[in-house]
């Protein structure tokens, strides 16, 4: 591996993200305990400190219309595609399915697992405050997350120790600095590496072992800082929604008829995934997990600061905008998601102010490329400012 | 394979020191246009079927009253849902800046609101009283509200496209459907005629749908005036009269002499004949120095 470059390396991550279940199989394989969790707000390390292997479970893009008979025509395709594929029984090799209350589209997702797929004696949701920013929300989360330690070690018939969801904590932070470091390189004049080589290693960050992901991190990293970087594009673009784990529409944004590059994302399956650490050392460690996942970037659907409005998102977007400096923001989300496009609606207004243009697209279980790349070629267009003379 | 070409004979192609064209592949209609000087010279429209093939037909179509050559026109623009197989072209431009400029040229520095209501889409563009365009809105997935599902619809009430809209016009109280899905109406439709409504109210229910579904998209954008409205749906008098009614605002007057469905190739003619005058200044200033 040493001798690679990081093409091989970031080769490999994709090819992890786009074959996951290969992946998975291949741990399976050696004995390894595999968790399927349908959200990012799972506490991964308790599961991970149990010897679990946690193994997101994203959709496959195929059209399908098994789901109908299970979940509502309204609910996005993203959850249909995700309970299409347990039903099918792609995830047969799972030891147990995870949630949190959350998206209940997701939570649907995940009943439907449930009851039908097989998951009944193995499955835990993980019960989740519906606004985070309070005190009580943490005193609420430490409970919960108790609760689903103790499910844990009656399921693998061994207590989880202290010491070991503090070397989980340690693990993940690792992996959460690693990957915060190779989206900086983004927000460099000339990057190493493109936006949709990224979004392909973070997505398949989340369903591989952490300390093998870590390794290869490293190894990604330390290539890159020594390579000259690329040439800046004409125009530099920011994707903010919610999950995508199509990476067609990451090249799509790369490959339109001008020069442009991605170069953030804030979305679950990208930086809203790991962009935040659990405090480490500290004596009580499920309280300490509870003060990290409260600290994340907020999901929209758990994203109200009580008696304001606001949205502590969007202090989150107004700092990657300084940071990542882009001319263009891209809405991404799914086809009847309520929060992201609500986000929308108060959201728009920060990027005008501060003249950023922006586009809307939906993402339904295959992206329309033709329309998508006419509509994002006019708004490169328009970001350009292409007149009559 | 031309629907429909014209060339203005008045002009002498001969004396022109710019030839530009536009070629708008539509997802019904493709579309060329042929500018002298920047004066509207030869045009054509095609039912699209394969877009290369199209493009070629349209062109070919609008050169065919002319004795011109293709190879006589100095720049091409292709734009259009086709635009990228349009294998003539000089430089493909979307359909949102060539139609928000054809828009400004036709109506004048007044228009900042199109809506171009297509076969395949509808698309709100907001835009600079210079035809540059800022901003806009596309419609989502769904059919409602755009050429296709009329041409459907024409279809099942067995009525010709051209005419449909006129019917629609002829009453004024008639049921009212559900906006949300051409598919839906369409079934509500099928409903309503089994049951005690005319085939003119049934009609005009349909557009009245329609029309709520498109004015959806134009409020959700916001309206600055002047507004115009392009594409096919243009001439469709059902849907303009009930869109102007659902949004209290009226659009500038369809000019006598233009086609609506020919506005977006006439913003790509007018952007190829921008692009070929300052390619030579640019040539020109090169020689000089």
């Amino acid at each position: 591996m040493t001798e690679k470059g990081p093409n091989t390396i970031i080769g490999r991550f994709r090819s992890i993200a786009e074959n996951s279940h290969e992946y998975a199989k291949s741990l399976k394989k050696k004995g390894q305990l595999l968790a399927g969790y349908m959200c990012t707000h799972v506490p991964e390390e308790i599961l991970y400190a149990a010897g679990i292997v946690p193994v997101r479970i994203l959709s496959s893009h195929e059209s399908q219309a098994m789901t109908r008979g299970y979940i509502h025509e309204t609910y996005c395709s993203f959850s249909h595609d995700c309970a299409y594929q347990t039903l099918k029984g792609n995830f047969d090799y799972l030891d147990l399915i995870v949630t949190s209350s959350s998206c209940i589209h997701m939570g649907e997702a995940f009943n439907t697992s449930v009851r039908f797929a097989g998951f009944q004696e193995k499955s835990y949701l993980i019960q989740y405050p519906h606004i985070i920013h309070t005190k009580p929300a943490g005193e609420f989360m430490t409970e919960s997350f108790r609760q689903f330690k103790e499910f844990i070690e009656k399921f693998i018939g061994t207590p989880i120790t202290d010491e070991k969801i503090e070397k989980a904590i340690k693990v993940y932070n690792t992996n959460r600095r690693l990957l915060k470091r190779l989206w900086e390189f983004l927000g460099s004049d000339k990057p190493p590496v493109t936006g949709p080589e990224v979004a392909a290693v973070t997505l398949a960050s989340q369903m591989m072992d952490k300390q093998e992901c870590n390794e290869m991190l490293e190894q990604l990293i330390k290539k890159l800082e020594a390579e000259p970087g690329k040439a800046p594009s004409e125009v530099r673009l920011m994707v903010t929604g919610g999950a995508c784990d199509d990476l067609g529409i990451f090249d799509l944004i790369e490959n339109l008829s001008y020069s442009t590059s991605l170069i953030f994302i804030d979305s679950c399956t990208a930086a809203r995934y790991f962009w935040f650490e659990i405090p480490e050392d500290k004596p009580d460690k499920l309280k300490a997990l509870a003060e990290g996942y409260i600290s994340k970037i907020p999901c929209p659907a758990k994203d109200n600061v009580p008696g304001t409005g606001e949205k502590k998102r969007f202090r989150f977007i107004q700092q990657f905008i300084e940071d990542f400096k882009p001319d263009g923001t891209i809405f991404l989300y799914q086809r009847f998601c309520s929060p992201q496009p609500m986000d929308v609606v108060a959201l728009k207004p920060v990027f005008d102010k501060l003249g950023i243009p922006s586009i809307e697209l939906e993402l339904d279980t295959t992206i329309p490329i033709t329309q998508f790349r006419t509509q994002l070629d006019a708004f490169i267009e328009i970001i350009k400012g292409v007149h009559l003379e | 394979m031309s629907k429909h070409a014209s060339a203005n004979k008045e002009l002498d192609w001969k004396k022109a020191k710019v030839i530009a064209a536009g070629v708008d592949v539509g997802a019904v209609t493709s579309k060329a246009l042929i500018l002298l000087d920047g004066q509207p010279y030869a045009s054509s429209q095609v039912a699209t079927r394969m877009p290369k093939e199209s493009a070629f037909d349209a062109i070919n179509g609008a050169l065919s009253k002319t004795g011109l050559k293709l190879e006589d026109i100095h720049y091409i623009v292709a734009t259009g849902c086709g635009r990228a197989q349009v294998l003539f072209a000089h430089k493909a431009i979307s359909e949102i800046v060539c139609g928000a400029a054809g828009a400004v040229h036709i109506w004048g520095p007044s228009v900042h609101t199109v809506l171009d209501a297509g076969g395949e889409s509808c698309k709100v563009i907001h835009c600079t009283g210079k035809g540059k365009a800022t901003s806009f809105l596309w419609n989502d997935k769904c059919a409602a509200g755009i050429g296709r599902s009329m041409e459907v619809f024409a279809g099942l009430v067995k009525k010709d496209l051209t005419e449909i809209g006129s019917i629609a016009l002829q009453c004024d109280q008639f049921p009212k459907l559900s906006d949300f899905c051409a598919v839906y109406a369409q079934s509500e439709i099928l409903d309503l005629i089994r049951t005690n409504v005319t085939e003119e109210q049934a009609i005009a229910a349909y557009h009245h749908a329609m029309a709520r579904r498109i004015g959806t998209l134009v409020a959700r954008s916001g309206i600055k005036k002047e507004f115009v409205i392009i594409g096919g749906l243009a001439k469709n008098p059902g849907i303009t009269n009930q869109l102007e009614g659902i949004l209290r605002v009226s659009r500038l007057a369809p000019k006598a002499e233009w086609d609506p469905v020919l506005t977006t190739a006439l913003g790509a003619a007018l952007y190829a004949d921008s692009f070929y005058r300052r390619q030579q200044s640019g040539a020109t200033a090169a020689g000089r120095k």
